[in-house]
Parts: C-alpha cells; sequence; structure tokens
C-alpha cells in the first residue's frame, strides 16, 4: 500500500491520532505500527508535517492496564521511528486527537506553525535523558552524623539507656534524622545539579513513581530529566561515571528520549 | 558511562508518556489527556492520583461525574423511600452541627417514616441526617434561646451515646409521633452537659493548648475533628471537648507506649503532610492537631514527663 492508498483509506475516519510534530518532509509511511495497527504517515505543511493514524474522532480508552501500555508503546515507538527520520521531534502526550481529516491537520499546523517551528529548532540536535542519582541510606546516615553532633550524641545516649526510655526517645532520633537526611538530600541535588549544568542545555528535578530492583536497597537522592546536545552526551556520561565510582553511590542513566518534559508549547 | 535504553527503561518513561508532551487545546480538537475512563484506570496505575491533579487529567472525570450524579437526582428528585417505607409526618425544621470551626443549623425537611427519622434537603439533593428508629434511646423536648427568642427543641440519645440536637416547626407532634413510631418507652431524661471548668482536679495542670482531636467513626458519625484543649498533668494527658468542656478523651502516661510528631496519612479535613501528635497506646491511638510549634510543645514536655517518671532526675 502506497502513502496516497493510506491516506484514501482513512478519508472516511473523523479523527487523527497525532504522535508528534517533525522538521521536513521526507517521506514518513509505516504500516499496522500504530496504536492497534493502525497504518501510520506524515501530514505536511510547508516544511515541517504531522506524524499521525486515521481514527475515530474519540479518544482510546481501556480498562484493561495491559492494552493501554500496549498503546503506550505503539506510541513511544512510532516517535522514536520519527526521530530517526526526521531528528529531534516534538512529542505528542499520549491520546491526543484532532478532529478532523488531513485537511484539519494542514489548516491546524498552518495556525501553529511559527510555534511550532521556532520550538522544533529549539530543541534540534537535542534530545531528553533521565538521570537518577542513588546512595546508600549508610553512607548518608554518616554524613549526617558527622556534620550534626547533637545527632550522634543522641544515638549514643539511646544505646545506654533503658528500652522504654530508649524506645521513646528513639522516635525522636528518627524524626531528626529525617529532617536532616531531607536536609541534605536536597543540599546534594543542588550540588549535582550545578556539577551536570555544563554539559546540559536544561535540567528539570522530577518525581519518580518506580525505582529498578538494582537500587532498591539504595536511597534516591534526586531525580532530574535533563535536555542534552548529541555532542554533548558523552561528557555527561563522563560526569556521571565518576560519581557512580564513587562507593555507595549509583547512577541510572537512560535515554535518548524525544523531548517529552522540555517541549514548551504547552496548548497547541 | 553510557545511558541505556532498555525495556525496563522505557517502561518506566511511559509516565513521561501520559504527562508531559504536547496537549492539544479544545477548541478544534477532541483534546484529550483528559479521558474519564482511560484516566482514571490506566493514570491511576501508572501516574499515580497526584500527577492527574496536576495535571488536570481528573477534570474531566470529576465533571462528567457531577453531571452525571446531578442528571440521576433531577431524575428522582423525590425523597428517597425505601421499599415498604412510607411518610409519616413531614415538617421544616434543622439541626444543630458543630463540624470543625463551622457550627450550624442545617435546613431542611423532617420526615419521620415508619423506618426512619431523616433531614431531607432537597436543592442540592442531600440526606443531612439520618437514623433508624430502632437507633433512638432517648427523647427529650426543651426549651432553648435562639437568637433571643425562646423555641422548643429536641435532643435525641442514640445508642452510641450521640446526642442529636434538632429544631421541627411542630416539635410536639414529633415528639409524640416519634415515641409511637419507635413503639418502645424511651426515657426522657438526658444528661445534656453543663459546663466545667477546668483545671478543676487536684492535680496540677502543667501544660494546656488548643488542639483538635480526631474522633474515631461511631455510630451515626464519621470520623471527624474536634476543637478542644488538650491538658497535661504530671500523669496523664486529657482532652477537653470546646462545646460542652466535657472530657472526652484521657489516658494515664504509664499507659503510652509511642509518641510522635508525625506528618498525616489520608486523615479527613487534613491535607497530606501536615503535622500530627500521635499517641500510642495499647490497644490505639489518638490523633491530636494544632499549630506546629504548639504540638512540638507538648510533644516535649510529655516527653519530658515521661522520662522523669521512668529515670527520676534525668530531666534538669
Amino acid at each position: 500500500m502506497t502513502e496516497t492508498e493510506v491516506t484514501q483509506e482513512g478519508l472516511h475516519k473523523e479523527g487523527r491520532y497525532i504522535y508528534c510534530i517533525v522538521n521536513g518532509h521526507e517521506k514518513f509511511a509505516v504500516r499496522n505500527a500504530g496504536l492497534d495497527n493502525a497504518d501510520v504517515y506524515l501530514v505536511s505543511y510547508e516544511d515541517i508535517g504531522a506524524i499521525l493514524h486515521a481514527c475515530p474522532a474519540k479518544p482510546y480508552e481501556s480498562k484493561e492496564e495491559n492494552k493501554v501500555k500496549e498503546w503506550l508503546f505503539n506510541h513511544n515507538n512510532i516517535i522514536d521511528k520519527a526521530s530517526d527520520t526526521f531528528g529531534t521531534v516534538l512529542p505528542f502526550s499520549f491520546d491526543s486527537i484532532i478532529k478532523g481529516d488531513d485537511d484539519a491537520v494542514v489548516d491546524w499546523l498552518n495556525k501553529g506553525y511559527e510555534e511550532l517551528k521556532k520550538e522544533l529548532d529549539r530543541l534540534k540536535d537535542k534530545a531528553e535523558y533521565s538521570v537518577q542519582i542513588f546512595c546508600e541510606p549508610e553512607k548518608l546516615a554518616d554524613r549526617i552524623m558527622a556534620q550534626d553532633s547533637t545527632i550522634a550524641d543522641l544515638k549514643e545516649k539511646i544505646e545506654k539507656m533503658p528500652k522504654r526510655t530508649a524506645y521513646l526517645l528513639h522516635r525522636k532520633f528518627e524524626l531528626k534524622m529525617k529532617d536532616a537526611s531531607h536536609a541534605i538530600m536536597v543540599k546534594l541535588a543542588e550540588e549535582y545539579a550545578s556539577l551536570l549544568m555544563k554539559h546540559v542545555e536544561e535540567i528539570k528535578t522530577v518525581k519518580v513513581h518506580h525505582v529498578p530492583e538494582q537500587f532498591k536497597d539504595k536511597k534516591l537522592i534526586v531525580s532530574f530529566s535533563c535536555l542534552v546536545l548529541k555532542d554533548n552526551v558523552k561528557t555527561l556520561g563522563g560526569t556521571l561515571g565518576t560519581i557512580n565510582d564513587l562507593q555507595g553511590y549509583a547512577i541510572r542513566f537512560t535515554g535518548p528520549w524525544a523531548p517529552f518534559s522540555f517541549t514548551k508549547i504547552g496548548e497547541i | 558511562m553510557e545511558p541505556s535504553r532498555g525495556e525496563y527503561d522505557i517502561n518506566d518513561f511511559l509516565d513521561v508518556l501520559l504527562d508531559k508532551g504536547l496537549v492539544l487545546n479544545a477548541d478544534l480538537i477532541i483534546s484529550v489527556a483528559g479521558i474519564p475512563l482511560l484516566g482514571v484506570n490506566l493514570r491511576a496505575a501508572i501516574a499515580g492520583m497526584e500527577t492527574m491533579l496536576e495535571y488536570g487529567i481528573m477534570e474531566a472525570w470529576d465533571k462528567s461525574t457531577r453531571e452525571w450524579y446531578s442528571e440521576e437526582f433531577n431524575a428522582k428528585m423525590e425523597v428517597p423511600l425505601g421499599e415498604n417505607e412510607t411518610v409519616i409526618l413531614r415538617s421544616f425544621g434543622s439541626i444543630w452541627r458543630s463540624r470543625g470551626v463551622i457550627s450550624a443549623w442545617q435546613l431542611g425537611f423532617w420526615y419521620l417514616t415508619n423506618n426512619r427519622l431523616f433531614l431531607w434537603r432537597k436543592e442540592p439533593a442531600e440526606m443531612l441526617f439520618e437514623v433508624n428508629l430502632s437507633k433512638i434511646e432517648k427523647i427529650v423536648l426543651r426549651k432553648e434561646v435562639h437568637f433571643k427568642k425562646e423555641r422548643e427543641e429536641l435532643y435525641l440519645q442514640f445508642d452510641c451515646g450521640e446526642i442529636a440536637r434538632i429544631h421541627i416547626s411542630s416539635s410536639r407532634e414529633f415528639e409524640k409521633a416519634i415515641k409511637i413510631a419507635v413503639g418502645r418507652d424511651l426515657e426522657n431524661e438526658l444528661f445534656i452537659p453543663s459546663s466545667p471548668t477546668y483545671p478543676n482536679d487536684d492535680e496540677e495542670i502543667v501544660q494546656e493548648k488548643k488542639a483538635w482531636y480526631l474522633f474515631t467513626a461511631k455510630g451515626i458519625l464519621n470520623e471527624t475533628w474536634k476543637p478542644g484543649r488538650i491538658y497535661l498533668t504530671k500523669k496523664r494527658l486529657f482532652w477537653v471537648y470546646q462545646m460542652d468542656n466535657q472530657k472526652m478523651f484521657e489516658i494515664s502516661f504509664d499507659k503510652v507506649i509511642d509518641l510522635k510528631i508525625s506528618a498525616c496519612n489520608p486523615v479527613p479535613s487534613l491535607k497530606m503532610g501536615e503535622k500530627l501528635l500521635e499517641v500510642k497506646y495499647d490497644g490505639g491511638c489518638a490523633l491530636f492537631y494544632a499549630k506546629t510549634d504548639e504540638l512540638n510543645e507538648i510533644e516535649s514536655a510529655m516527653h519530658c514527663i515521661i522520662l522523669e517518671q521512668m529515670c527520676p532526675g534525668i530531666v534538669r
């Protein structure tokens, strides 16, 4: 099936599921690779375009987590493919659908052209990387004790006390430790951010929802999303490597991803 | 080190896929981060509620739920009655509610049926209060001053010990009807607490602070924060309810097994992470809420008392 045929077939469908916006008008058509094996193609306007597939004008929904995960993988997969062909793309959040046919998409690209183009240029040759810095809890505790003698004293006192009294005091100790480790983590996060700053274009701290098994016994100090120029990935990796080699520390460094966290248009 | 892109990494990145990236504007687009079903299931599974709310994903769901709710209720605006339930009496009235800082009369229509006594507000439709007749133990009609005028109010006490103070425009008629409908003799003497003052004990009060206390769910009441004062003596802690000045919680320090200030898990009306004082004792845990520095004061005073009890002379 040719690209035109794909479009023809989709004509009767009144929605377009958008994966991303790309710079350029190279041919792009992938059969059966979109959500639910949809045929994915490019709709161009001037020198930019939208990667999409035709679908009914209603959102994809499912109660089955696995189904949705599959969709999410498809979504990401198409964005990866598009990135291979066109370089950095503007990725869309999952389940973004334009009402209307290809003409509606062209019309919409036309309206948003300047903003989209500007953003594509800004993100050119950059990609998103995720960096998580872990540390052994004991390491952190040692640092805290070394810094704050009152906590160390309290610990010593507890060890000498009768058990029940010690229990209550222990609570106090734990609270103090918690506050102190929070403070030290904030401080460390700032230090690492400024350390990485010279290798990245932008850096953000992000929340992390799950931590892989291999890091489970460590404490997550900070998690960053970084926007990195292709040429700088090596030096960033180098700096992370030196932290990773420190005893008690571990780094998780993943990417490259499309710049999901750094597209600034927000709503188009 | 080299960045990795394994399957697990992609899996983790799915969060970002849901939260970030461009979103469409609603106008020409049916947009769509905010789809009810998908949103709820998936994002709850993957991203967690917080992110959902942060990104407005729940709004659409919330809106559609509310629409559905109001449709449902417009359809059956009549009073919700059970099968075989018939209304005996109906009259305009109110109930005295004191929830947190707000104390007020809630208005509606009182219904007495063969099963229940309830206060129903039509618009917006809500059941303000309801109780099964079998739970009523005492009923007392008392004259009270309401906005400088005297009127008759009913006090009902239920099997859980809770007392409801209600006003019904035809209170005498209701009183009679309730007694008949219940079909049992109801006590008509009710201890309506007068107001003792504290400290009234011979023990010395070491500390006194304003604090909220979390009443556990009991009978017809949900968990509720109630305002009052916390008192510490050398031997015990007790808490006095502001409304009636009664001691509602009391614990001797030698029963306390743990004491801490913690950030709260979900409890009614408080934001996650607000500081609470947790007093654990064998068989339970009492929660108090106050200004953070006052909580700290209470906690450290208690620590001192307990420590002093166990190791006399340790606190100087």
